[in-house]
């Protein structure tokens, strides 16, 4: 009974994004559509990052990097997937095999991502507090230096797979949500599990959740790898909105507005961290013009936050769904 | 049949001082045991190494097996539950959740269920604030909810680090009449206290820690006519608070 209720949601799900989709694509202008995938992108991020930072309370400054490794990998994949298939300017793939070619390329973000948070996270997790966030500052500079200086991905001008058009532009309003919403029911679920509430015994007390039998740096390093790969995957579906990835997309403003994203959410809540990531890319849409006052605006933010709200707007509690859509969400628990 | 807990010639060191300077102790099956000694002694110290929350050297031997190479996680599969100094609860979580904690290795529900009951039975309290938060609680109900969390463990040996601390005397009261019904239903007890009159009237024996080692041992009842141990310990006020 359970599958098939479930089942039907996600058919209807499908059905529903497809539909909007269209929709978007007939009716509304791209400038506006660009702006609700960059917000559907964002909360993949958000919600990636709150489980590291908000609900295991380890602190990491270096999501970009995870991101900057997502990005790279999903575009390597795909265009290297493209010419092995036979795909090229004049025999251009139909939709559903982009979406297909995205999503597979999507796997690969996803490992390589999660791949680096095993890297990052096993021998700096046991570290605490400040030292973490150094630490991911540092990773994530590393991993910038890196794509730099990696000829074979375009170094400083970036990468485009060699192709004079650049990256395939594949991200579409429907491959977005769909991965959102999978990536997010997904993290959800883990975050009310009893391995999520060990993570929130980890942020509440580490020596006492060890105490009661929880390998905590397992626990840790657990939740850094599915973080790191859900931020992967954002940062695949980026690559492919935006057409070229240049490592200094990836930069320490980056971090800094994924953390923004969780701190006006709440710390901790999941709907929350989608609530600030769609605040975020809104604003930064609106700041268009006056980048370079980012860094400034978001502190400005923050301060303003640390008065008015210091717990975010939702602080670590969770809007709840509707009851219809609630029913029957068994084997969560 | 082996003891519950075997510490042989333990020495615990933080940088250049030696805070536990050899020291050996046991708890025998079913048995309270009182640890004692002042502030500093090293009885937290002695807790921690015992987990492998710290470093130490020497012999540690749960049952009859040895916790060399064990992590702290995994001597806590062995039944072994330490109730730390100032209780560590999970604040932000609720009381059922922090129960809930304490049985992560416990996935069965029923079991679980059955084990929340027992808390409840030894902590009526707990149960009238199942869904608070943790920070929520007083004092003394925040030691019966470590208390209950680490009994949610099923353990077989319980080490209890100053639970009197801080806590008014009518609370002190409840919680030591709660680890009396506990030790009679054969859990054993490795007890930490300052409070040196209510440890030895709760425990069997005891050992006084002086400075990282072990000054006296023996029976509890001998130790409380001890003239030694009546002017150090029993001397003063002893319900004062151990802030
Ligand atoms: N983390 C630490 N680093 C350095 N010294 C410590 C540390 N913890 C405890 N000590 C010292 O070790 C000694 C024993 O402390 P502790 O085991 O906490 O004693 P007790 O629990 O009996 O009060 C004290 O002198 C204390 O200052
Ligand atoms: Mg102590």
């Amino acid at each position: 009974m359970v599958w098939t209720y479930r089942t039907a949601v996600s058919i209807a799900l499908i059905a529903l994004l497809f539909g909007i989709n269209w929709a978007l694509d007939q009716y509304v202008i791209d400038y506006i559509v660009r702006i609700i995938m960059q917000c559907g992108i964002n909360a993949i991020l958000a919600v990636g990052l709150n489980l590291i930072n908000g609900t295991t309370g380890q602190f990491s400054l270096g999501h970009a990097g995870f991101m900057a490794v997502g990005a790279y990998a999903t575009a390597f994949a795909v265009i290297h997937l493209e010419s092995w298939l036979g795909f090229n300017a004049s025999n251009i793939p139909a939709p559903w095999m982009q979406g297909l070619l995205l999503s597979v390329g999507l796997l690969f973000g996803a490992l390589f991502a999660g791949l680096a948070g095993l890297l990052v996270g096993a021998p700096s997790l046991r570290l605490r507090g400040d030292y973490l966030a150094i630490v991911t500052l540092g990773f994530a500079e590393i991993i910038r230096l890196i794509f730099t200086n990696t000829e074979a991905l375009g170094g400083a001008t970036g990468y485009s797979g060699g192709r004079p058009l650049g990256l395939p532009v594949y991200t579409n309003f429907f491959w977005v949500f769909l991965w959102a919403i999978f990536l997010i029911t997904l993290i959800g679920n883990f975050t009310f599990s009893s391995y999520g509430r060990a993570l929130r015994a980890i942020r509440e007390d580490e020596i006492a959740t060890e105490a009661l039998g929880i390998n905590t740096t397992r626990m840790k390093v657990l939740a850094s790898v599915i973080s790191a790969a859900a931020v992967g995957v954002a940062g695949g579906l980026f690559a492919h909105l935006m057409g070229t990835i240049r490592p200094d997309d990836f930069k320490m403003d980056r971090s800094v507005a994924m953390i923004v994203m969780i701190l006006v959410g709440g710390l901790g809540s999941v709907s929350g961290a989608i609530i600030g990531a769609i605040f975020v890319g809104v604003t930064l849409e609106a700041m268009r013009d006056i980048q370079q006052y980012r860094l400034l605006a978001y502190s400005l933010l923050l301060i303003g936050l640390m008065i008015a709200r210091p717990q975010g707007l939702l602080g670590s509690r969770e809007l709840r769904l509707p009851a219809f859509l609630r029913r029957k969400r068994g084997g969560a628990a | 049949m082996t003891d519950a807990l075997r510490v042989t010639d333990l020495k615990v060191n933080y940088g250049g001082i030696q805070a536990v300077k050899g020291i050996s102790l046991t708890v025998g099956r079913g048995e309270i045991v009182a640890l004692i000694g002042a502030n500093g002694a090293g009885k937290t110290s002695t807790l921690k190494a015992i987990v492998r929350l710290i470093a130490s050297q020497g012999q540690i031997d749960f049952f009859g097996a040895t916790a060399g190479g064990r992590a702290t996680h995994q001597i806590a599969a062995l039944g072994v539950s330490l109730v730390p100094e100032g209780r560590a609860i999970f604040g932000n979580m609720s009381v059922r959740e922090n129960l809930e904690m304490g049985a992560f290795l416990h996935r069965d529900a029923l079991e679980r269920k059955h084990h929340m009951e027992r808390v409840f039975a030894l902590f009526p309290r707990l149960a009238e604030r199942l869904k608070q938060d943790g920070n929520t609680l007083s004092g003394g109900e925040q030691q019966m909810l470590a208390i209950g969390r680490a009994m949610m463990s099923q353990p077989k040996l319980l080490l209890l680090d100053e639970p009197s601390l801080g806590l008014a005397p009518k609370l002190v009261g409840e919680i030591f009449a709660a680890i009396r019904v506990i030790a009679a239903d054969g859990l054993s007890i490795l007890l930490v206290e300052q409070n040196t009159r209510l440890a030895l009237k709760t425990a069997g024996r005891a050992y006084v820690l002086v400075t990282g080692e072990v000054a006296l041992s023996g029976n509890a009842e001998d130790l409380r006519d001890d003239p030694r141990i009546q002017s150090a310990y029993l001397g003063g006020d002893t319900t004062r608070s151990n802030g």
